[in-house]
């Protein structure tokens, strides 16, 4: 188990997925979730009290987003107020672009940042994991064959799954 | 009953490719926010143990290639036929391909990268036995002593 407790981060969807697998995997539950706004939200509180949200760093319409500078100030803002409050020794992140200022921010407050790269990525680096890739500890990817495209940090340890 | 899942975005290219083979096949799809209202029976979304139901009453499942589908049928060891999102199916890029890919190159599942091989990819995959192998868990990394430093 975890020596210090840690703060698991990441976005909607098929990330949050992945981070409430790799919770039933860990004998220990992090301290906080900190994730984005979709409809699995309601739920998951129900189930584990402290999920905090940041607001979208981009727009969507359809399949297309943009960049969205209010959302941006706004997800800055929320971020930084959580980081300062959560004071995260630890922070694990699975991705994707709304964990990135956080991860960023928690850093400078002091914590350590792990990198669970996405399980789509099983030959080329996520964006996120390229802009993370400098400030984490390690970058755990989840296909061996993914090690050649990183650096040093990167290792093989399993699935999330 | 061949269950449909194409989760909570857009998937009209699958969506039309299975109607048009609906007369030979029994469909059921959950079609999310798909603009394409299909003649077979289908739901827009549904709860996870509803789906989990849907998926276990089913012969087979044509899925996206998404890591949270991909992964609940491989904990279910469900024969799928999988068929990626892709740009040239209006999606914002190509990320589930390289899963898909390496998903069927492993014999998790069939892999139909073009909708329009649809039934040739859903014969193949009921006639292929399909493997699930195990992989190690990441938990075990944080968990036991000795594996990393963070236990």
């Amino acid at each position: 188990m975890f020596k210090q407790p840690f703060v698991l981060v990441t976005d909607r969807g098929g990330h949050l997925h992945n981070a409430l697998k790799l919770m039933e995997q860990l004998q220990e539950a992090p301290q906080a979730i900190v994730t984005t706004h979709g409809p699995d939200i309601d739920s998951l509180r129900t189930s584990f009290s402290n999920v905090e949200t940041v607001p979208y760093l981009f727009t969507w319409w359809g399949k297309f987003r943009w960049f969205n500078p209010w959302g941006a100030f706004r997800h800055l803002l929320k971020s930084f107020r959580l980081a300062k409050k959560l004071k995260p020794k630890t922070v694990v992140s699975l991705g994707a672009s709304n964990v990135v200022v956080f991860c960023y921010l928690a850093k400078w407050m002091g914590a350590q940042i792990i990198h669970v790269e996405c399980m789509n990525q099983v030959t080329t680096r996520s964006i996120t994991g390229r802009m993370l890739y400098p400030i984490c500890r390690e970058v755990l990817v989840q296909w061996p064959e993914l090690l050649k495209a990183y650096g040093p940090k990167a290792r093989y340890e399993g699935w999330v799954l | 009953m061949i269950l449909i899942l194409v989760s909570t975005g857009h998937f009209d290219p699958l969506i039309q490719a299975c109607d048009r083979l609906s007369s030979r096949y029994e469909f059921y799809g959950q079609i999310g926010m798909s603009y394409t209202v299909p003649s077979f029976p289908h739901i827009r979304t549904a709860p996870p143990q509803e789906i989990e139901k849907l998926i276990r009453s089913s012969e087979l499942v044509i899925s996206h290639g998404g890591t949270g589908m991909l992964s609940q049928l491989y904990a279910m060891k469900k024969r799928t036929v999988v068929v990626p999102k892709q740009i040239r199916y209006g999606e914002a890029n190509d990320s589930q391909v390289e899963l898909a890919v390496k998903w069927c190159e492993l014999g998790m599942g069939v892999l139909c990268l073009d909708v329009d091989h649809l039934e040739a990819a859903i014969e193949t995959c009921r006639k292929t036995d399909l493997v699930f192998p195990e992989f190690p868990k990441l938990g075990d990394y944080f968990n036991i002593e000795g594996k990393s430093t963070y236990a």
